[in-house]
């Protein structure tokens, strides 16, 4: 006798769907841009905006994935159970998550602008004087990420809450009666359990700091020269902008080349931890 | 948390437990609690700059513009940036837009992401673990970072500026079929032997047994994709080229270029938020579900 739910009789048509556009609109796409972008290669070192291009992607990366993380983290903590102001600050710190990244950066636009904006005290003493900040090449960058790292770490800080809850309360009460404080308890008990969210909120990080640049639209656009290029607007600019395809076409290779890499480090260790709570 | 901790173990420790160590868990309830009323204050400074913020825009969208270029904001009230803003973008259509492309997309994605997790949990065939890995991998190829050959592709389908071809390189959603996953893992197998016995298709054991079951997680999914495509920018701004094809953050974007070379930050603040509105007022009604929705998110299985 033949057992039902075996085979591919049904399994097929049931995947089929998700198995049909996952090839024509992610794997097909991506081999087809991997094989016909060889040309553009050649070019693509000559053109000071690229050459600057992967020390910016580099930088506005390193401020914005460990800034949001330990935002996440510090925020979990801190809202870490049911009293009203903790369910409260969850809240507002969560808002900009739901929010279109675009309306956020609008706001930011408004709050950061020189003239007229309600915060320019805290801004001219924070600065030292009267800046420009989305203006100048020295502060652009910082604005944009720390705008990025404002729309994200909400998202960041339920996962580390999620994770948290986790955590069996007996062993935190269990290094509390042995008289380690909070922060022992956290250092020694909370924090390594919390290992396995850490490297999933990272990784996930990582990924949206690569395609998160909808703010750079609104903000920057880019500038000043070139000071907030990085690397998903670079090729919206050029493919979309300029025309310029075999440009555009190398540097989605090089930014598929970066996406794969970061999935072959880091699925083994998610995978696990997919089946760990599969099952 | 920390408060009903502390309260539980001084209740315990009056309830008679060895006396030096309920003295100790006296004490430390008394310490816990005050420590609670500071991580309560902590909390709400935190999120202070975030709140201001918020209040800020809204009071702006408020202020006629030539107080806001004074800096003068809480001195007037007006609703003429709305007047404006409603005037110089066609919101309606922005909205509507909006409205058909991710509830659309929401409702193939429903039937797609259902079937695929359901396949991948509940069915046993060769090459189950090959496409699982071939859905993982998607996790880390977003579609935005396709933007370029998913363009050409979409004018070779002649799918250009629709809100089909819009949405066709979500229907395959690694994030749904994750989600769904953890729903039907949570199912004991039993229910699937009995329906088999009892005669019932694969089907119909996935339509009358397990849906039911794993209601909330289609209802998770459904806030995560619904928010993530009603805030979408990038790929709208690029598969849409028209105007009457425009959704919302792609107007808000290019009506915020105009109205900020004329420092007109009133317009902008009244366009921001009647554009985050919608999903703002649901946040507020819907908090709890919102925020429970968002953390099942992350990959548990």
């Amino acid at each position: 006798m033949k057992l039902k739910g075996y085979g591919w009789k049904t399994a097929g048509w049931m995947l089929a769907p998700t198995l049909f556009f996952l090839l024509l609109f992610t794997y097909g796409p991506a081999l087809y841009n991997i094989v016909t972008s060889t040309a553009g290669f050649t070019r693509l070192f000559s053109s000071p905006a690229n050459r600057n291009l992967l020390g910016v992607t580099l930088s506005y990366m390193t401020i914005v994935i460990p800034g949001a993380v330990l935002l996440g983290l510090g925020s979990a903590l801190l809202v870490d159970g049911r009293t009203p102001a903790r369910i409260l600050a969850r809240a507002v710190l969560f808002h900009p998550v739901i929010l279109p990244t675009v309306a956020f950066a609008a706001v930011w636009l408004y709050l950061l602008n020189p003239v007229s904006s309600p915060i320019r005290e805290i801004l001219e003493w924070f600065m030292g004087g009267r800046r420009n900040i989305l203006g100048s090449s020295t502060t652009a960058l910082w604005a944009v990420a720390l705008i990025g790292i404002l729309k994200q770490f909400g998202l960041y800080m339920l996962y580390f809450l999620a994770g948290l809850q986790g955590i069996p309360q007996e062993l935190k009460e269990a290094a509390w009666i042995d008289g380690a404080g909070r922060w022992k308890t956290f250092r020694h008990v909370v924090f390594p359990l919390l290992g396995p969210t850490l490297f999933f909120v990272a990784s996930t990080a990582l990924l949206d700091s690569l395609r998160n640049v909808d703010h750079i639209f609104v903000l920057t656009k880019g500038g000043p020269s070139d000071a907030t290029n990085i690397l998903l607007y670079r090729i919206f600019v050029l493919g979309f902008e300029y025309y310029d395809i075999p440009q555009a076409g190398a540097l989605t290779t090089v930014l598929l080349f970066i996406l794969t890499l970061t999935a072959l480090l880091t699925m083994p260790r998610i995978e696990r931890r997919v089946h760990y709570y599969g099952n | 948390m920390e408060t009903s901790l502390g309260k539980t173990s001084s209740k315990q420790a009056t309830a008679g437990t060895p006396g030096f160590l309920a003295q100790k868990q006296q004490k430390k309830g008394i310490q816990s609690l005050i420590s609670s009323y500071i991580q309560d204050a902590l909390a709400i400074l935190l999120c202070l700059p975030l709140l201001v913020v918020m209040v800020l825009i809204v009071v702006a969208a408020f202020t006629p513009n030539t107080a806001i270029n004074r800096g003068q904001l809480f001195s007037a009230f007006t609703l003429e940036n709305f007047r404006i803003a409603l005037k110089s973008a066609n919101f309606g259509l922005l909205y509507w837009n909006t409205f058909l492309y991710t509830f659309g997309l929401l409702a193939v994605q429903l039937v797609t992401v259902t079937l695929a997790a359901f396949a991948l949990t509940r069915l046993r065939y060769r090459g189950r673990e090959t496409i699982f890995y071939l859905i993982f991998l998607q996790l880390f190829l977003p579609p935005v970072a396709l933007i370029l050959p998913n363009f050409f592709l979409l004018k070779r389908l002649q799918l250009a500026d629709t809100l089909v071809g819009l949405a066709l390189p979500y229907i395959a959603s690694a994030t749904g079929i994750f989600l769904l996953r953890q729903g039907f893992k949570s199912i004991p197998p039993e229910f699937d032997d009995a329906a088999y016995v009892d005669g019932a298709t694969p089907l119909q054991l996935l339509w009358y047994v397990h849906l039911p079951m794993i209601k909330p997680h289609l209802a998770a999914f459904s806030v995560v994709s619904l928010v993530y495509h009603w805030n979408e920018f990038l790929w709208p701004l690029i598969a849409t080229s028209s105007a009457s094809k425009r959704v919302l953050s792609v107007g808000l974007a290019s009506f915020t270029r105009s109205a900020e070379s004329g420092a007109e930050w009133g317009l902008i603040a009244a366009g921001t938020v009647l554009v985050a509105a919608p999903l703002a007022v649901l946040f507020i009604v819907f908090q709890d579900f919102f925020v429970r929705s968002f953390s099942q998110s992350g990959i548990k299985g």
